[in-house]
């Protein structure tokens, strides 16, 4: 999506609010998806998102990239709604959201779906023992491939306190892991 | 012989070695030196192992859900009706400040006319209380003529008594003079 057609949705244009929702949504709701752990929620909170962006469009600055600043949008929105939650964490390995019913949906054999919403639960049981700043940073690391800068501008930190709780971010989920498997 | 690590002035175990090893951004001499500790030390082992399986899970994690169909034109149209709620508030909005702002502004400006209305009002007055004295006051002496005719005649009286001698005085000098010129050019000539 190019400067014109934002400058086109920032005026109202409805063709270009459409285009850009189209563009940016699934990413938006990856960003969702694995801060929140929930498809229900984080499709609410993908649209909140979303919502948010174009009726601030008029606040965007058109000389800076785009996508950066709409998922700062949409992870504060997460980090709003994880604040939100009761400190509540489903420990039976299957989430409360449908997942296993979408993914039994798109996948070609039942142990298939079964083995990626075993492999889903396991990420998101991992990703909620992490405060919500650096389940950010590792969701924009690993699943947006972001560069450094682009997280910092997303997370208003720098490089370096970047890089430092993205390390330890890994650590706290790697102790995780090992004791996993140590029960096991 | 030195050891190695102090040589390069590293700490195996600091955090900031173990973000810089992660992060591949340690030199080849570096990397050698680091896979002789982790074979010489089973915790830092143990732990690279573990970090680098869970960079493996969290690498080749499966792919989020996709949005279904629906999503777009539901987002729109929320978006859209937002927009629209938005602007209707922020119209209505300016249209009450506006009108608090005139309301605020007229009254001023009618309190400031009164008070000037009342301020002329009463230079008219004035006017109009000083016009009048001064028009009874001919119109009475124009009407009672009569009765001021005396002091008017003695008046008339009084100057010229003042005013006669002085008059009879000048004329009997000038007749000296004219009488006298003659005399006068003959004594200059």
């Amino acid at each position: 999506m190019d400067v014109d057609d934002l400058q086109l949705a920032q005026n109202g244009n409805k063709e270009a609010i459409n285009q850009m929702i189209v563009t940016y949504q699934q990413s938006v709701f990856n960003l969702c998806y694995r801060m929140l752990g929930e498809t229900t929620e984080a499709e609410d909170a993908t649209q909140e998102a979303l919502v948010k962006a174009v009726l601030n469009l008029h606040t965007y600055d058109t000389e800076r990239p785009f996508k950066p600043w709409l998922l700062r949008i949409a992870s504060n929105e997460c980090i709003d709604r994880i604040r939100r939650r009761r400190p509540t964490t489903s420990l039976d390995g299957m989430g409360e959201d449908g997942a296993w019913e979408w993914q039994a949906g798109h996948s070609p054999t039942p142990e298939a779906s079964l083995l990626q919403a075993e492999e889903q639960t396991r990420i998101r049981l991992l990703l909620e023992t992490l405060p919500p700043v650096e389940r950010t940073i590792i969701t924009l690391f690993y699943w947006e491939g972001l560069s450094y800068n682009e997280i910092g501008e997303i997370t208003g930190l720098t490089v370096s306190a970047i890089k430092s709780r993205l390390f330890r971010a890994r650590r706290v989920m790697a102790t995780l892991l090992v004791q996993e498997e140590s029960y096991a | 012989m030195r050891d190695p690590m102090q040589l390069l002035n590293l700490d195996w175990h600091s955090e900031e070695w173990w973000e810089r090893a992660f992060e591949d951004d340690i030199s080849v001499q570096e990397a050698r030196l680091w896979e002789k500790h982790l074979v010489q030390c089973a915790e830092c082992r143990r732990e690279w192992e573990a970090l680098r399986q869970l960079d493996t899970i969290l690498r080749t994690a499966p792919p989020a859900p996709m949005l279904d169909a629906s999503f777009t034109t539901r987002t729109v149209t929320r978006a859209v009706q937002k927009q629209h709620l938005r602007s209707l508030l922020s119209f209505l909005g300016s249209a009450f400040i506006i009108a608090l702002v005139a309301w605020v502004v007229l009254n001023f400006l009618g309190n400031a006319y009164v008070s000037l209305g009342h301020a002329l009002h009463v230079v008219r007055s004035e006017w109009q209380l000083l016009f009048t004295s001064l028009l009874q006051t001919v119109l009475a002496l124009f009407t009672g003529w009569k009765i001021i005719l005396p002091f008017l005649l003695g008046l008339a009286a009084l100057s010229f008594l003042l005013l006669m001698p002085n008059g009879v005085l000048a004329t009997l000098l000038f007749l000296w003079l004219s009488r006298r010129r003659p005399a006068a050019l003959a004594v200059m000539n």
